[in-house]
This record gives C-alpha cells, structure tokens and sequence, in this order.
C-alpha cells in the first residue's frame, strides 16, 4: 500500500520515553505476535510495541490499532526497523505510528498504606476468590500457600505440577534470605526461579517480576537492604540466564515499575482507600498472557506477605545486613 | 437485524466455539468462520463461574444490572 | 523410548502458542511426551529432571526454544519436526487481516466477523448452556454439538430461541448442512429440492447420503438434537425446522427423522405436516403397528427406517429405485457362499457402531425378523446376538468418538472373532468431513485379523459393513469400499440391508426383503 495510515500511540512507558532518539534508527523488530511485538535497540534496550488494549507497561508504546487486525497483517515482521523523525515513527516502510497525542505512562504511586491487618485481610479474600480459578500451569499452585511460604517456610509440599514444586524449596530460601536480610540465601533462591517455567517470560521470572514491584512499593528504611539485594540478584541473574524480553521485564520490576495490571492491584491491596475493585484488578492481572498473569500475582502475594514480615522480623540478622539497617533506621531517627 | 438472524438466507458465516475440527473444515472450504480461543471461565466451580459473570456485566455500560 | 530435542534458535513464540505446540505435539502418533520450553539453566534441569534433555537441547541459550519429545519408536523424528516448523512458521506466511487472530470470547469473534449468524458450540457440557445463551443473546442462531445439557436447560434455550427467532439446533446435534455448508459430521452432497429435520445425526447423513448416491441432492438438512420429541422440549425446534423449510423456496419435500417421539409431540408435529403444501416423508424410526406406514395420509408419508426412508423421497420425486436398495450378485454370491461354509449352530450377530441411531435401527430391524438382539446396555438375551452403540458414552469416557477413532472398534472386532458363537460381525463406517480421514485403512487389519482367527478355529466369521458416505465425501468412498472389501468385508450402503444381510447369514436362509411396501 502506498497511501499509509496513520496509527496513533496513546502511551508510551516513562523509563521508555527517556530513551526515544531525536531522530534515526530506533530499534529492530525481533518477536511478532498477535497483537504486539519486541524490538531491540542499537544499545541492547528490550522495549515493546503494543495494541493499547493489552494495556500499559514502562518499555511499551501502545498504539491504538482497530481491533481485528494482527501486527503481521499490518506489515510487520521479524527485521523490520523502527525509525523516528522526532515525531512520528515508522515501522518497516509504510507502517506511521504518531506521537503527537502520546501520554507519558507513568504508574500511580500506592500512595498512604492501609494498617497491615487490614492488608492481610484483603489478601485472604483475594486468595479465597481466586482459589477455584488457579490453572494447573505455571506458579500459580503456589498461591494458597504464599503466607506459609512467607512466614515459615514451606512445610508439606501439597500435590503440585513439576514447575511448582521445583520451585516450592527455593521460594522458601529466597523469603527466608529476605527476612533474614540474609544475602546468600536471596542469590539462592533467586538463582533457582530465574528462567524456570513454560513461556517466553518464564513463570518463575515473572513472580519475581511480582515480588520486586511489589516490595518496592511498600518499602520502607527496614526492608531496604532485603529488596535492593532481591533487585540485584535478580538483574544479575536474569542477563545471562533468561530471555531477553524477560531480562528487560526484570529490570524494570527491580526498579519497581511493572505492567498497570500490577500497579492497580497493589493500590487495591494495600492504598489506604476502599478496595472494593481488587477482584477486577486481579480478573485484570490474571487475563494476561498465558500463566504470566497468574505467576506475576503469586509474585505480588509473596511480596507483600514477605514485605509485611520483613518489617518486624525479631530474630538477630546476617551480620552483613546489620550494619546496613543500623544505618538506615539511624538516618530515619528510629532507635537500631 | 433481521438479515442476520435469517440462517437459510445464504451460505452462514460462523463463530466456531470448541473443537477446532469443524472450523477447519469450514476453513478448508472457503466459509466464513472464525475460532474462538475459549477457555473454561471458572475451574468448574460454578459459583465463582456466577460471580464471573456477575462482573462481567456489571463492567458493561450497557447491562441491565446484576440480578 | 527415544529423547530428541530440536532447538530453534532466537525463536520467540508467545506462551499459548507453545503450550498449542506441546499439546500438538504430544496428540502425533509416535510421540509418547513433548514440551515446547525457552533454553534456560532451570528449564534444562526440568527437562532433565523430566527426562526430556538431550544432548543437542543442553547447548541451547535462554533465548532458543528446545522442542523436546520422547518417541515410542526411532526414526520418527524428522516427521515430528517437519510438523513442529510448519507449526512455528506457519505464524509468518499469513497476512491479511485476522488470519489465525483468535479472539477469546464470542462478542470478540463477533468483530472479527460482523456478517456472522451462527455459532458452532462444542464445549463441554457444563459449559454448554451458558456458552448457547450467550450466543443467543448476540443474535447468533445455534448448533448446539455438544451432549449432557440438562433438559430443562435445553427447554429455556429453545424457549429463547423461538422468542427471538433464532434457531438452537441441538443440544447434541451433530450434523447439518446449511445452504450447503457442512456443520459438524456431514457428508459433501449437491444442493437439490430435499429439505430434512433431523433429532439424529447419523440417521441424517445415512438418508442423504443415499439420496446423494441416487443423484438427488438437499436444500438444507437442520438437526434438532435427539431430545427434541420428548415430551418436555414437545418438538420446539422440530416446528420451527418444518415451517422454515416449509417456507424456503428451494424445498419440495421435506423429511423428518427421529425416534418415536412422546405423544403430544407427535400430534404437534403431524398437524404442521398436514397443513403444509408440500410433501412430507416422516421417519419415526422402529415404529409399527397402528403408527407405522398405514397412517401414511394425504401429503403425510410415513416410514420407519431409514433405507425405506430415502426409497420414499425418491419415489416421490419419480426416480427409479436405486441399486443400492438390492444386493448385487457378487455379494449375494458371497452370502451363499459364507452361510455354505458355517456351522448353523455358531452364527450370532455381533454389531459394533459409531452411528447410535444406525445401531438402533439396525437393533429393531432384527427384532422385526425375530432375533432376540440385544444393545449390551440391558441384559443379555437369550439368543446372543449383541448390538454395541460405541458412542454411548459408557465406551466414550476418556477416548475418542469411535467416528473419529477406530481403536477400539478394532479391538472389539478382534475380541468378537475370538468368541466362537459370533458369525457375523456389523459395522457402520461413516464418511463425510469431521471423520477420520481413511477409515477403510484403520479397520482393514482388524478385519482381516479377525477373520484369520475364527479360520484357525475352524469357523467362518461374516464381516458386514454399512458403508454411510457420498461419492463428494473427502474420504473417496470407492477406494473406501474396495480397501474393505479386499480385506474381505461384505460391504452396503444401507444399513438396513446391512442388517437384513446379517439376518439371512446368522440363519442361513436368504436376505428379506425390506419389511412393508416400500417398494409398491
């Protein structure tokens, strides 16, 4: 076709739209699918093109495109360049996407947290709601048992898929470590989930995804050290050991952005304000992709169980940490 | 409306829900026909299967109103 | 057992694909376990934990995909690979707008396809309901294929339906052809002037397959799933079938199909017959006495099997009686020969169906000639001879349909020829879209199995085939006939004269004719 269309972006990702050049080559298209792609940068960036009703994410350019056209009937296929004037981009040859309407996406902040029993009560209702939906792939399995796993450890592995009960003991290390502000243990347990599972964002990386933005919202000057060295093991890990579309998810999860699925459900879990909509939030959350919804929930559910603990953890801490917290709470005016 | 509901006017383009067998067929002989990708709303329990439902209407600006 | 794996490098398919690939996969033929899983460290331990690691998928990265799979036999690997490419390409040749989108819900489809106006149910059962209604409620007419609805289920949704003048064909209704468009297990026919309702989709495809053969072709063949007489539905959808067909201009004579239904339906049903215009032929199937063809009246003609069924029509329509409706002399020949060559005492029937309604006609037709059958689902009769529907669910649990899966007809058929009072064997191969591709190639072996094992006891075991197909159908139903005559099957294209067959052999006397006048 010589006469293009038009193709408005309604959103483009914060950490994303600091990267756009000026003009010239953008990226390279390397994965098609229904109705997004991936491309790949000159410097090695992971981002995403995306029909806006898949949602907004921090790598993604949502484009609004009519509802029954897939990405490769528009032309658009594995090598296609990504190119920029400074104001419109172009996709292969004729595909013109315009940013003269586009929303710099950034996530709403929790805001004022709601009092930790109330917190846990809304996590209990959530898992009773979804308990009866929970797919047999992936993590998903592993969700009525977040709290035990958080809390003590997993005891008595129920019958679960090999995916999920591989990763059972490792769960258990990594929210141990992260209790324990123990570093060792998090690489451990990390080094375990990283890269594990069914999907191109495999299962296990997408409910560290869930861990990491949701840590990061409820972190305090006490969890600190716990998330920042989850964050790290987790970047470390995911470079070499898992996908490259993965590998960016991470670290952007690390820095505490995730898809706006997650960041609704956790305002819904743990805002101050009434949270009358976290069935849909979660419904939302859990329509994504194959089981990467799922797993990203048990990861949100895991991080919050482990947030709320690493708070007011009594036992003594790893000697390397100690040092660490004393700092903090001494900055923050809390006695160590 | 009434063009469409009227099923031995032509030759019927269909919506294919379940065993992907008969949308091949269609599709192998020129008909219209489209698969859905369905899945089971609710693992079997059907009151969550109802609350589902529930919601799904509820989110649509033209529903009537749950019951 | 041989672990292969195929990696792809670079190979970025979203998680539905690969978990389609898998599952794909692991439906092939040789292929006893298969996964689709990325290159990671910790997918490389789960397939080898899993025992699906091999030497090429150790080497692979995180961003290749490994496509591992166990064979239950070597050499097969390059077919399950060329199968898996054409899989993962196959993503890459389609442009064009919505080629392999699959929406996931029906409003979704619905704007994928605005001109629909109908939806083509096959869930499961528990699903079923819900899934018609909605269909219903966007304007959609229904075939309903798939069964355990509840009844009162299948009353509200034909209730609806008729309120908003849209068809529910079904619930379990597998056949229909609309304009020409074949919906579920149907057999390629021409269009023509026959118009049929039908509550049994093999019932249907038996008729118009013989009228097909004969060279008359249909307008429209509607299913109203096997419950629609009873006396709770009262024949709902069956009315509105009779009066569409009634009014479409195409028809000239419409036909009706079903088991005896409950009274108050019946009156229905025959009412409408009787003020419409056109030529009705009304096929309630096994009926006798005060029902059967003496209360053929007016433009209401009355049968009550299939075979004498499509005689009707075609007498109706002025055609000669087809070559169908006779034996031939080579398998009258053959007859005489087999009943020469069998002991009296061993020759009960032994009848194995894909076809329920085929079974039962089959059942009734060799109670009319006085055998004592049996279905299997009551207690054995005295006499022996054993009719199995083997799409009733009871067989159905786990497997297959046996349209679609011959396994276990095959091993039935071998079983049978090991009991040494079976002398004959019935069977019904259905063609038509939506069965298995090569029928003929799948029972063969059975056949000639079973025939070998009643030789070496010293006995003759009768294979009698009901073969149910139109020359249009993709399965080639000459080259269908011959495979299954050459591994010595006497085969038909009417199940009744199938059944009459079995009759004469099992009691060594001729083949009967049709029962009542058929032919005047």
């Amino acid at each position: 076709m010589t006469s293009s269309t038009v193709y408005p972006i309604s959103s483009m990702g914060g950490p994303l739209a600091k990267r756009v050049p000026r003009s010239g080559r953008w990226g390279t298209v390397f994965a098609v699918f229904r109705r997004s792609c991936y491309l790949e940068s000159g410097g090695g960036q992971v981002f995403c093109l995306a029909d806006q009703g898949l949602g907004e994410g921090p790598l993604t350019l949502a484009v609004k495109i009519p509802s029954k056209t897939t990405f490769r009937s528009l032309g658009i296929n594995e090598g296609c360049h990504l190119d920029t004037d400074g104001v419109d981009l172009v996709v292969g040859h004729e595909l013109v996407l315009t940013t003269a309407e586009t929303v710099i996406w950034e996530p709403d902040p929790v805001g004022q947290t709601a009092p930790q029993d109330e917190i846990l009560r809304r996590l209990d209702v959530l898992i009773d709601q979804v308990d009866p939906l929970i797919p047999s792939d992936g993590l998903a399995e592993v969700i009525p048992h977040t709290a035990g796993i958080a809390n003590a450890g997993s005891s008595g592995i129920v019958n679960m898929n090999a995916v999920a009960e591989l990763a059972m003991p490792r769960l258990s290390r990594l929210c141990g470590g992260l209790t324990r502000s123990a570093s060792e243990a998090i690489d451990q347990g990390v080094a375990g989930l990283v890269g594990l599972g069914p999907g191109l964002t495999p299962s296990g990386d997408d409910l560290l995804g869930g861990m990491l933005v949701a840590l990061r919202a409820m972190q305090n000057t006490a969890s600190l050290f716990s998330v920042d060295a989850l964050a790290g093991c987790v970047t470390k890990h995911a470079a070499a050991e898992t996908t490259r579309i993965s590998a960016e998810m991470l670290e952007q999860s690390a820095r505490g952005y995730g898809s706006a699925a997650q960041h609704r459900l956790l305002r819904c879990l743990l805002g101050v304000d009434d949270s009358s909509d976290t069935v849909n939030a979660a419904l939302d959350l859990i329509r994504t992709g194959h089981t990467s919804g799922w797993d990203a929930l048990a990861g949100i559910l895991l991080g919050i169980y482990c947030g709320l603990r690493i708070g007011r953890y009594q036992a003594s801490p790893d000697p390397a940490a100690q040092s660490s917290i004393a700092f903090s709470r001494r900055m923050a005016g809390t006695p160590a | 409306m009434a063009e469409k509901r009227d099923l031995l006017g032509g030759p019927p383009a269909t919506i294919n829900v379940g065993l992907e067998v008969f949308a091949d067929t269609l599709q192998e002989l020129g008909f219209p026909v489209v698969q859905v990708d369905w899945r089971p709303p609710a693992g079997g329990d059907h009151r969550l299967t109802d609350l589902l439902s529930r919601l799904e209407r509820s989110s649509d600006p033209n529903a009537e109103g749950t019951n | 057992m041989t672990v292969k794996n195929h990696v792809l490098k670079n190979m970025y398919r979203d998680s539905v694909a690969l978990m389609r690939l898998s599952q794909e996969m692991e439906g092939l033929e040789n292929v006893a376990q298969a996964t689709a899983i990325m290159g990671t460290d910790n997918n490389k331990d789960l397939l080898a934990q899993a025992g699906l690691l091999a030497d090429s998928g150790k080497s692979a990265t995180p961003n290749d995909l490994i496509v591992a799979f166990d064979l239950t036999s070597p050499g097969q690997e390059e077919a399950v690979i060329t199968s898996v490419q054409q899989r993962l390409m196959s993503g890459r040749q389609r442009t064009g707008g919505g080629a392999g989108y699959r929406p996931r819900s029906m409003e979704g489809a619905l704007q994928t396809l605005p001109q629909a106006n109908l939806a083509m149910i096959s869930v499961p059962g528990e699903h079923a309901a819900r899934e018609a209604r909605k269909a219903l409620d966007l304007g959609l007419n229904v075939l309903l294929f798939s069964d355990n609805v509840p009844l009162e289920d299948e009353v509200g949704l034909k209730q609806q339906a008729i309120s908003l003048g849209l068809f529910m064909m079904g619930p379990d209704c597998g056949t229909a052809i609309i304009n020409g468009v074949p919906l579920g297990f149907a057999n390629a026919v021409p269009s023509g002037r026959v118009g049929l309702v039908s509550a049994s989709g093999s019932g249907l495809q038996q008729v118009i397959c013989l009228l097909a053969e004969s060279g008359e072709g249909i307008s429209h063949a509607l299913g109203v799933g096997g419950r629609d007489l009873s006396g709770e539905v009262n024949g709902a959808m069956m009315l509105e079938g009779l009066r569409a067909l009634g009014e479409d201009s195409a028809t000239e004579i419409i036909v009706l199909i079903s088991k005896p239904p409950a009274q108050s339906a019946r009156a229905r049903v025959l009412e409408a017959a009787s003020q419409c215009g056109k030529p009705y032929v009304i096929s309630f199937l096994g009926e006798q006495g005060e029902h059967g063809k003496r209360a053929s009246r007016g433009n209401v003609h009355m049968e009550n099997n299939l075979e004498g069924t499509a005689l009707r029509v075609l007498k109706l329509l002025g055609k000669e009686t087809p070559g169908w409706a006779s034996l031939d002399d080579k398998n009258r020949k053959r007859i005489e020969s087999i009943i020469a060559g069998s002991d009296p005492g061993h020759r009960s029937i032994r009848g194995l169906y894909s076809g329920g309604t085929l079974c039962y006609e089959s059942l009734f037709i060799l109670r009319d000639l006085g055998h004592l059958a049996g279905s299997g689902l009551e207690q054995e009769p005295v006499g022996g001879d054993l009719l199995i529907d083997m799409g009733d669910d009871r067989y159905t649990v786990g497997r297959p349909h046996p349209m679609i899966d011959f396994r276990s007809r095959c091993e039935a058929l071998v079983q049978a020829a090991a009991d040494p009072e079976v002398g004959v064997v019935l069977l019904d191969v259905i063609l038509g879209y939506g069965a298995h591709p090569d029928p003929a190639a799948e029972l063969s072996p059975a056949i000639l199995e079973a025939q070998k094992i009643a030789r070496n006891d010293g006995r003759r075991l009768a294979c009698v085939v009901a073969l149910c197909g139109s020359p249009d159908d993709p399965q080639d139903m000459d080259q269908q006939e011959k495979t299954l005559t050459h591994a010595g099957a006497l085969v038909v294209h009417s199940n009744a004269l199938a059944a009459r067959i079995a009759s004469a052999i099992s009691r060594g006397g001729a083949v009967p004719l049709p029962g009542g006048d058929t032919r005047g």
